[in-house]
């Protein structure tokens, strides 16, 4: 399976290009996934149908799907509420367990939702192609960073933890016991294990993000600030090892706009080892999957 | 043969007083570290950076106890100085 993330500034038009990819490869036979992670859905606005959270069949081959954010949100609360509401079930008597929903305003919470939306579509198998138009550049960045800001705090967490537990194994080897139950080594010990747990968890993660299959396009317009944007978004992709596999230029009309021109050879120049697509400004934007497909074959292939 | 196992029980004594005095000073350390690590779960609650959220959210229902040595450690910062000299027999 192949995984494409289509990233850059708002309103450069990601979803545009990654919905002519969709109608493209469908259209070649590949069972293809479109995902829109920006939580102001304009994908079903482009192709022509009506979306929601669940996935849709758009037509023969292609499927699309608008991420809720907030129900994702409500779905990773529920199983973190559940073990919550194990250990303090005593809550439940004096009927407080509801205060843990404030745990949805939680700084991260949208991104953790987010990267919980992304695990669910590239660990599965069911298509050829998955294709996620993100939301714009700072949420994206701080989604896709998510999984090794965690490792390293994970890595710091268990050498802490290690140290605990040697220490722990010390005054058990000399006094024989220590208070009652405590765990002085690795196998015993919870907190070590979920540790271990979520370092497989968020590797897997990592890896699959920046391994071979998963591709990042990058899309802009021809002006200064989308392209101050793209380099240092790139760099940022660059830095986590994540492919950019091409930069797409958008909406590009420099007869009426010169100054595109001008922002175009710097385009050219700064990225001369990528490959560069060009898709001209058109008077009505594309849409439904004929035009989809007629941008992809007339200007991305 | 009396005199030997008087000064053999003399030894002990002495390698009993500072295996104690070592253990003592390893259960500050850990007690200690228990403290760091459940600060650097929940720092967030005091205004220290924290780990993201679903990390804290994960562990927190399996550091009950790191949790009441922070809060006890917290209590008794007052004289923080005053229980290292103590260990320090200073």
């Amino acid at each position: 399976m192949r995984i494409k993330f289509f990233v850059g500034k708002g309103g450069v038009g990601k979803t545009s290009v990654a919905a002519s990819y969709g109608a493209f490869l469908s259209s070649q036979g590949y069972r293809t996934l479109i995902v829109s992670l920006d939580p102001a859905h304009n994908l079903g606005d482009i192709l022509n149908i009506k979306l929601s959270d669940k996935v849709v069949r758009v037509s023969e081959n292609l499927y699309a799907r608008e991420v809720d954010i907030e129900r994702e949100i409500s779905r990773y609360l529920d199983r973190i509420a559940q073990s919550l509401r194990m250990t303090y079930k005593y809550l439940s008597v004096l009927n407080m367990e509801g205060y843990f929903k404030v745990l949805r305003y939680s700084p991260g919470m949208e991104e953790q939702a987010t990267l919980e939306a992304i695990k669910r579509h590239i660990f599965s198998h069911d298509y050829d192609f998955v294709l996620f138009d993100t939301a714009p550049t700072g949420h994206t960045l701080r989604v896709l960073s998510l999984p090794s800001v965690s490792l390293l705090w994970i890595d710091e967490l268990m050498k802490l933890r290690s140290a605990i537990l040697d220490r722990r194994g010390m005054i058990r080897r000399v006094r024989g016991e220590i208070d009652k139950g405590l765990p002085a080594s690795a196998e015993e010990d919870d907190v070590m294990k979920e540790l271990g747990k979520m370092k497989e968890e968020y590797e897997a993660l990592r890896n699959k993000l920046k391994g071979e299959e998963t591709g990042y396009i990058t899309v802009l317009n021809a002006e200064e600030v989308p392209l101050l944007e793209t380099e240092r978004l790139i760099a940022f992709l660059r830095n986590f090892n994540m492919k950019v596999e091409r930069i797409v230029v958008n909406k590009y009309m420099p007869e009426r706009l010169p100054k595109q021109s001008e922002v175009m050879e710097f385009i050219k120049e700064r990225f001369a080892d990528h490959e560069i697509k060009v898709i001209p400004y058109m008077d009505r934007s594309p849409r439904g999957i004929n035009a989809l497909r007629e941008v992809y074959a007339s200007c991305l292939r | 043969m009396n005199i030997l196992s008087k000064l053999r029980g003399i030894f002990k004594g002495f390698s009993e007083g500072f295996k104690e005095n070592a253990i003592g000073l390893i259960e500050l350390e850990c007690a200690e570290y228990e403290n760091v690590f459940a600060l650097l779960i929940v720092g967030g609650l005091v205004g220290i950076p924290s780990p993201p959220t679903s990390l804290t959210l994960r562990l927190l229902p399996l550091l009950d106890r790191e949790i009441e040595m922070m809060t006890s450690g917290t209590l008794k910062l007052d004289d923080a100085f005053g229980r290292i000299a103590g260990y320090f027999e200073v």
